[in-house]
Formats: structure tokens, C-alpha cells, sequence
């Protein structure tokens, strides 16, 4: 709150200023219209900025200032130099009361009631007079002034810069930045020279300060952004006659502020969508049971190198069709079109030009501005919109915006020579591939490496660049990079070297090479070297590493919604055959995009290989597979999962009855009809049925996701041989492996140097030895036979 | 028509750059390549702690590479709130436009013609009046289907 009261105080004082002259010019003529409209603005704007802060005396004053002016402007009073000054004394004591304010200070009791009656008419200028000199009221509006021109050293003052001009001295403190670095290579070069080592260290010291101070004035909470959202929805709802609420959450996150300009448009005009057309009246409320006042919740957090900032009123949500059939009578698509729109796809039309969400134009929300051009605008800054809604239950609008014109933290990477810039946002963890244990393998075209018992792809940056031919990366010389999606999804970046840590202010990239979609922006290094910054969502997307469902039309979660409950919820695709067919969405897991090499057919065996899990391949019987990129649908029946090759998927949908049984094909469940059309289903069962279910075993997954029902084997700790070697082995054994060394296990396998306690806790164990000849009892540890005989012994032992 | 032109040579030929939303002439010192950018666009550039997007005008007319981008002297230009640096064979003197940018009967030649808004008349003769905005978008796409 104080943040916004020194904003007030500071947007008044503004005003003051800047209606000074208006006041005098006015005074000099009462008549001049074009006057009385900016100091009508003014008195209005105090007025309702008072409302909202509880200043009762200042909300008094500015009323009844507005209410005179008010009159004159409408014409039924002549302005005379009588009111005049009483405006001007008001006004003064306007000035002088938010001084008080700002200072912190009571302001003295008494004297607004001579001047708001000088206001009134027949107040003759005689009586005018000595209020206006004599009356002790402008005195203290004198003391006033000198206390603003004295308050900068007594208070914690906020003014008002161009960003422009923050920009400029951020530039020079770079500058300044740059020349220090030159400096101290020069100083260094000439050796050591205590006379001017050490002022020189304490002027970078202090260099690094300001600087810090700089770049933190270019943030802002968005809590700035937010403080003035009250008094628009307030304005807002009492114009349309509704009861509206506003909750905030989040106000502590920063954004730059050129960010927060940029979104305050869009931002309104949402928010005036939502009191218009979301929210309903009270009593419209109250009919539907709902509460009578409606709420607006702005809810902001930051993930990664993005904010996300959700607007949600409990509205009545919109309504896809009425969109849809809107979107058809404004010639946008056709009806076919729309009839095989998604809900989801449906809402997003809201978005497109020409689109108004509302049947009738009020005068809040009708001002030729829709959702297309806040869409627009959030895009032009690099976010994004989206938008879900519940019939009934209300609306959420999803806004991603980029920091990009903000500071992020990097990490600096080294490839061939050149530095590169990453969002350290989405680095896991970073691993040198000769020092720590990573496994490499090649699955088709793709490397996998396995890290940390977990199977990621990756790529090396010279290949994504182009600099390296697939397949030649010399993996053990690299530093890996393991990334952490949005999706959650982890994939590994190899590169020559890793840097250093380094705040960057990131700036927008020139759209020729924004459109490689390799990077995001480019910023400088201490040095004044330009580099690039990564745009890892992209990379991933484009190497497959990212399953990509958000582009799509289609959400298996979001997609049951919106279907009658005695309906079938399925997903259409095209087979490779191009046929359309349909499957049972509860079936599906998520949608997968995996490129062809990581599709592995041999004989009988079609296996695939997702994030870093092997799938056995359906589907793929239909036709020849796609070049290029391939997308699966990823089945479960719970336990086991499945790939399931298509050729497209194309949407939700849903069968309002049981599948018609045909007996000719046995690798469909029957058919049903899908808005009109005649669709076989997959037969899930038989799917499963046919083929084996290696996700159960957890054979080839390193994850122990299944653990429950997978024998688990404790390997000794600490052992590089029991990693590489031994571990792959178990694994293939049917083994999942147990990773701490408290958890129960079905077989402990130990080394000859092990204390009986680490058996602790297995119900079998295995000795090994690293003597051929004199085993004596345990068995040799490269005898291979014999050690998966034992797990296999033991395995049988178990389900005994 | 007196517009202030920066007179160049580009690919051998005089070209004139309008010196309205150009900033500064400078000499490029290194070049920090961007991999898999247009070929046209050779790297990032520092000019007083700001990144230019260094573009070789020659690819972008549809001629050869120039041999040396470092050490070569550019044009800096703003457009969109983006800063490039538009390398040139030789920069000379800022000169005034005498006449209107014309059209050349016949055309100007396969990549003039995609960036050039017209001949202009100056003191030392005529040049190509260069339209900064297409030389940024690069070689036309006609050429490449």
C-alpha cells in the first residue's frame, strides 16, 4: 500500500505542476473551455484516487471542486474570478494536503468549509478575499510547498523516470563497465602497481554496485501494475451496474518495466471483458446460486524464464458454441469446420478478428478494440495467451510473458570456440561426461545417455548448430547439460565447455535470426562481446526432445469436460494408412512427437523409443512410416504402455454409444458413428493382449517407476564397476535397482570386501568375487552365466 | 528533395544509404558468427556495449560474400527497435540527393532490383538509392524458390 500511496502522492503532485499553468491561464480568462476541461480532469482524477485510499477531507475537497467545475462545463454557471479563486484556494489546499500526506504529517484539523462554501454561488468576492490572503487556510498550503522542496532528504520519495532515460544510464554504466575491463587488462599487462591496484579495485567495486542498483531499477513488482486495477474494476462495475471483488496474488514478482507498460493494455481490456461479459448481475447471481459479488482473481508467479499471469473471474464462462456459430456468421470458418472444433479450439476463436464475444455492445466494452488485438499485443512482447472456461463456473484468461526484456541468470557454454548464453532456469544439472559416470548409448540416430539411472536423449549444440555431423560427437570429451522442460520433460545438451554463471540483460534478436528459432536473444558479456542466448524450448521442440501436446488442439485432459456424461470420450487420428479411426481417450496417455530414427522395426519387433523409454510399437502395420518427425499416441492399459503410430492426430471427440460390433476385423472394437461419420475403434484389449508389456518388467527402464511390482536388487554403493557393468546386467535380468541403502530389496548383491550389514534389509544375496580361481563360494564377477542364473534363482525363490 | 545520403560503394557499384535512420558509420572489429542464421546476416556485432546484427550487403543484393566483414566499415541502421550494421565495400562522404530516387528504364539487375528504391542524381553523379528495410529482409525469395 505504501508503494501505491507514494504513487498517488506522486501522480497528484505531477498534476499540480502541470495544472499550474493551466490554472493561471485560466484565471486570466474563466471562459476558456479547453482550461476548464484539464483542471476539471485533475479535481476528478484526485477525487477518485482519494475514494479508494480513505482520505476523506481531500475526497470532500476535490468533490466539491469537481461538482462546481462540473457545472460550468455543462454551462448552467458562468465561471467569474469569485469561483475562480475559490477553485485556486482549493486547489492549494489540494497541494497541500497531499504534501502532508507524503511527509507522513497530520495535516491541521478545520478550514475546508470556508472554501468549499466560497464554491458556492452568490459567495461574493468580498468574502472571497480574505479566505484567499488573510484566512490561515493557504498558509499552511505554503508550508506545504516548502515541505515538498525540502521532503526529498527527510523521506523515501518515488519519482517518475522515462524508461528511455533508465535504458540510457544503464547503457553507460555498460560502458563504464566495459572501460574498467580494458583497464584492468591494460593493468594487469603493465604488473603490479599498488598505488593503483587499489583504488582500482575499490572503483570496481563500487562499479559493480551501481550497476546492480541499475539493473534493479529496471525491475518492478508487479504489484505497480496491479495497484490500479481496484479503481478501474470499481469505476468499471458500478458503470454496469455489478458488484465486483478483485483479489491479487503474486504482486511480489518482478517484471521489467517496460513489461508492465506493455501489458497494462491488453491487462485492461481483459479486465473489462470480464465485468462486462463474464461477470453476471447480482441478481443474475443470485438466481444461478452463486454469491452476489462477483470475483476477480489475478494470480502471477514466475516459472523459469517466464511469468505466468492468470486472470479468472467466476463468470458466467463462455460458451464454445455460441463462438463457434458466431465465428460462422462472421464468414471466419465454416460450419464443417466449426462442427469438428474441439471446445478448446472453439474458445480460442474468441481470438480471432472480427470476433466480438458479446451480443449486444455496451459502452464499457464496444470500443473497436477485441481480443484479437490483446492477443497481438502480448505476442508482439514474445508471450502468449490462452484461454479456458467453464460454462457456468467462469472464465480464465493465461498469459505467458518473457523476460526476455528483463535480466535472467545464464550459464555460458563453450562450443567450438564461441560462447553461448542458457537460461539457467531450465539447467538440472551439470555433468562431465570423463569424470562422472554417464553411460552413452545410440538408439537409431539418436544418443542416449543414462545418468543418474535415468535414460535421457541428447544432442550435442555443434549438431544442433549444424557444426557436427550427427553421430561423430566424441561424447566423453563434452560437458553435459541436462535441461528441465516445462513439460517436465529432461533432455541432455552437450557442449565443449561450461563457463561461468552471469545475470545478463537479455535483448530482443533481429527477426531474420529469430526465425531460426535457435535462439532468444542476444546479450553481452562483461567483456562487450555480443553472444547469443539459447532458446532451449525451441532446440527441443526441433529435436524432438519435447512432446509438443501444448501446440495442439488437443488435450486429453481437458478433453472429458465438455462431453455429455453418457458419452465415450475418444481421439481421432489418421493411421499411417490415412484412414481415420478412433480410440478411447481414457486409453491414451499423452501424444508424442519422437523422430523416425528413434523407431526401431526389425522382423516382428517394432519398438520406440520416448524419452528415454522403450515402447513396443503399434500401429506401424497400417503403412509406411513418416520421414522425418513421427507422432505416437502413448497407450496405457495401467500397468503396461504402449506406442501407437499415426499419421495425425485430429481431434476429441465422442461416441454416444457402445461400438457397433464387426466381426470381419479383429483389430477393431466395432465402429461407431462421430458427428455424422462412420469411425472404427481400436480395440485397446487386443492391443495389450498381442503384445508384450515391457513398461510392467521395467526391463529397459532405469526409472523403477513400477517398482511395486518389479523384484528390486541392491547393488554395492560406490562402485564405478557396479554402475556401468553390473547394473545394465540386473537390469536385464528383470531387475529394477534399489536405490537407497535402507530400502528393502529382493537380492543384495555383494562384493567380496562387504560388511554382512549392508545385506541388510534383502531377502537374498548374492557374494561376488574378483578372483576366477578362488571364488569360494561367491561367484566371479564377470562369470555371466552364473550371476543371472542366481538372480534368476532368486526371482523364482520369490514368487515360490 | 534534399535528403542526406551516405555515399557507399556496394559490390563495386555506388549506392547511397538515407542517413535518416542511420546512426553512425563505424568499422566492424569482431564478428561473433550466429550458426544457422541467413547467410546474409554474418554475426552479432558490439557497438558502445549494444549487440548489431552485422549484414553483409553484398550477399544481401545477391552477390558474393565480401571477403573481410572485420576490418570492413558498415552503416548502423535502426529499424523496428533493431539495430544492424549494414557492411559496405568502402563508405564515403554524406551527400545531398539532387533529384527524386527514379526508376532506371530496364531495371537495375537481378538483386538491385530487389532492394533498390530508385536512382537518385548527386553531385558526383548518379547512385542506387538503397531501401533499407528490404536489404534487411534479406536476398529476395523469388530467387531462392
Amino acid at each position: 500500500m505504501d508503494e501505491l500511496l507514494a504513487d498517488f502522492t506522486a501522480e497528484t503532485r505531477e498534476m499540480m505542476e502541470a495544472v499550474g499553468g493551466e490554472l493561471v491561464a485560466w484565471e486570466a480568462d474563466p471562459s476558456d473551455a479547453a482550461r476548464l476541461d484539464s483542471i476539471f480532469r485533475f479535481v476528478h482524477t484526485v477525487k477518485g484516487n482519494c475514494g479508494f485510499f480513505d482520505f476523506p477531507r481531500l475526497a470532500r475537497l476535490s468533490h466539491a471542486a469537481e461538482d462546481v467545475l462540473a457545472e460550468c462545463r455543462a454551462g448552467r454557471r458562468e465561471p467569474d474570478r469569485a469561483l475562480v479563486s475559490a477553485v485556486l484556494a482549493l486547489i492549494d489546499r489540494i497541494g497541500a494536503m497531499t504534501a502532508a500526506i507524503e511527509a507522513g504529517e497530520e495535516f491541521p484539523e478545520g478550514g475546508d468549509e470556508p472554501l468549499i462554501a466560497a464554491l458556492a454561488v452568490g459567495a461574493d468576492d468580498e468574502a472571497m478575499e480574505p479566505i484567499g490572503t488573510a484566512h490561515p487556510a493557504p498558509r499552511p498550503g505554503e508550508d506545504g510547498e516548502q515541505d515538498t522542496r525540502a521532503g526529498p532528504t527527510a523521506l523515501q520519495r518515488t519519482i517518475r523516470l522515462p524508461v528511455s532515460l533508465l535504458d540510457e544510464v544503464m547503457k553507460g554504466v555498460s560502458d563504464m563497465v566495459l572501460a574498467r575491463n580494458d583497464l584492468a587488462r591494460r593493468l594487469r599487462e603493465a604488473g603490479e602497481q599498488p598505488a593503483i591496484d587499489g583504488p582500482f579495485e575499490r572503483l570496481s567495486a563500487i562499479l559493480a554496485d551501481v550497476r546492480t542498483g541499475i539493473t534493479r531499477m529496471r525491475m518492478q513488482r508487479l504489484e505497480v501494475l496491479f495497484g490500479s486495477f481496484p479503481r478501474l474494476v470499481r469505476d468499471l462495475s458500478a458503470e454496469l451496474g455489478k458488484q465486483v471483488m478483485v483479489d491479487f496474488e503474486g504482486g511480489d514478482v518482478e517484471l521489467d518495466r517496460e513489461m508492465i507498460e506493455m501489458v497494462r493494455d491488453p491487462l485492461t481490456h481483459i479486465i473489462r471483458n470480464a465485468i462486462d461479459h463474464g461477470l453476471e448481475s447480482p441478481a443474475e447471481r443470485v438466481r444461478a446460486g452463486k454469491r452476489e459479488i462477483g470475483l476477480l482473481r489475478f494470480a502471477a508467479r514466475q516459472s523459469g524464464n517466464r511469468i505466468s499471469l492468470v486472470i479468472t473471474d467466476d463468470g458466467r464462462g463462455v460458451a464454445g458454441d455460441r463462438l463457434a456459430a458466431k465465428a460462422v456468421a462472421a464468414g471466419l470458418c465454416s460450419e464443417a469446420e466449426a462442427g469438428r472444433m474441439s471446445e478448446r479450439q472453439k474458445l480460442l476463436l474468441m481470438f480471432e478478428p472480427g470476433l466480438s464475444t458479446a451480443d449486444a455492445v455496451s459502452a464499457v466494452s464496444g470500443r473497436g478494440v477485441g481480443m484479437d488485438v490483446v492477443r497481438a499485443n502480448i505476442e508482439k512482447v514474445g508471450g502468449s495467451i490462452d484461454v479456458t472456461s467453464r460454462p457456468g463456473e467462469g472464465t480464465s484468461f493465461h498469459l505467458q510473458l518473457p523476460l526476455t526484456l528483463s535480466i535472467i541468470a545464464a550459464l555460458t557454454v563453450e562450443v567450438r570456440g564461441r560462447l553461448y548464453a542458457l537460461p539457467r532456469s531450465y539447467v538440472e544439472e551439470v555433468a562431465f561426461a570423463d569424470v562422472q559416470d554417464i553411460e552413452f548409448a545410440r538408439v537409431g540416430e539418436r544418443d542416449l545417455i543414462t545418468f543418474r539411472g535415468r535414460r535421457v536423449p541428447c544432442v550435442s549444440l555443434a549438431e544442433v548448430f549444424g557444426l557436427a555431423e550427427p553421430g561423430d560427437a566424441t561424447w566423453d570429451s563434452k560437458t553435459l547439460i541436462l535441461l528441465r522442460l516445462a513439460s517436465d520433460e529432461i533432455f541432455a545438451l552437450g557442449v565443449d565447455r561450461v563457463h561461468d554463471h552471469e545475470d545478463v540483460v537479455v535483448k530482443p534478436i533481429a527477426p531474420a535470426v529469430m526465425r531460426t528459432g535457435l535462439y532468444a536473444g542476444t546479450t553481452l558479456l562483461d567483456d562487450g562481446r555480443p553472444i547469443l542466448l539459447l532458446d532451449i524450448p525451441s532446440i527441443a521442440a526441433r529435436w524432438g526432445m519435447s512432446s509438443e501436446v501444448r501446440n495442439r488442439g488437443v488435450e486429453t485432459g481437458d478433453a472429458p469436460d465438455d462431453t455429455a456424461t453418457a458419452a465415450v470420450p475418444v481421439m481421432l487420428f489418421n493411421g499411417l494408412d490415412g484412414r481415420r479411426r478412433a480410440i478411447r481417450l481414457e486409453a491414451v496417455r499423452r501424444i508424442e512427437t519422437i523422430e523416425r530414427a528413434a523407431i526401431d522395426i526389425e522382423g516382428a519387433r517394432a519398438q520406440a523409443v520416448i524419452g528415454g523409454d522403450i515402447l513396443t510399437l503399434a500401429g506401424h502395420e497400417a503403412g509406411p512410416l513418416p520421414e522425418g518427425r513421427c507422432r505416437l499416441l502413448r497407450l496405457s492399459d495401467g500397468d503396461a504402455e504402449l506406442a501407437y503410430v499415426v499419421a495425425e492426430v485430429i481431434d476429441a471427440g465422442a461416441m454416444s454409444e457402445e461400438p457397433l460390433p464387426v466381426a470381419e476385423d479383429g483389430t477393431i472394437e466395432g465402429v461407431t458413428l462421430i458427428e455424422g461419420e462412420l469411425v472404427p475403434v481400436v480395440d485397446c484389449h487386443r492391443l495389450f493382449a498381442a503384445r508384450p508389456a515391457p513398461a510392467r518388467r521395467g526391463t529397459r527402464r532405469g526409472r523403477g517407476k513400477s517398482l511395486g511390482k518389479v523384484p528390486t536388487c541392491r547393488v554395492p554403493a560406490d562402485s564405478e564397476w557396479s554402475r556401468t557393468i553390473l547394473e545394465p546386467l540386473i537390469r536385464a535380468a528383470g531387475y529394477a535397482i534399489a536405490t537407497g541403502a535402507a530400502e528393502e530389496a529382493d537380492v543384495a548383491i555383494l562384493l567380496e570386501d562387504a560388511s554382512p550389514g549392508e545385506a541388510a534389509g534383502a531377502r537374498a544375496t548374492i557374494r561376488l568375487s574378483s578372483d576366477p580361481d578362488n571364488a569360494g563360494g561367491a561367484i566371479y564377477r564377470y562369470d555371466r552365466e552364473a550371476l543371472v542364473g542366481a538372480l534368476k534363482a532368486a526371482r523364482q525363490g520369490k514368487a515360490r | 528533395m534534399s535528403e542526406l545520403m551516405l555515399m557507399c560503394l556496394i559490390a563495386g557499384r555506388r549506392a547511397a544509404i538515407p542517413t535518416a535512420r542511420m546512426l553512425s558509420v563505424i568499422e566492424i572489429e569482431t564478428v561473433t558468427p550466429i550458426p544457422l542464421a541467413p547467410d546474409f546476416i554474418v554475426g552479432l556485432t558490439a557497438l558502445r556495449s549494444q549487440a548489431l546484427t552485422v549484414v553483409d550487403c553484398r550477399i544481401a543484393l545477391g552477390f558474393p560474400a565480401s571477403e573481410t566483414v572485420e576490418g570492413s566499415r558498415a552503416a548502423v541502421v535502426e529499424h523496428d527497435g533493431h539495430r544492424y550494421a549494414l557492411v559496405v565495400d568502402e563508405a564515403f562522404d554524406v551527400a545531398q540527393a539532387l533529384t527524386a530516387p527514379a526508376p532506371v528504364p530496364g531495371g537495375f539487375g537481378a538483386g538491385w532490383q530487389h532492394a533498390a528504391a530508385g536512382m537518385v542524381e548527386t553531385e558526383d553523379g548518379p547512385a542506387l538509392l538503397v531501401d533499407v528495410e528490404r536489404l534487411i529482409q534479406g536476398p529476395a525469395r523469388a530467387a531462392a524458390a
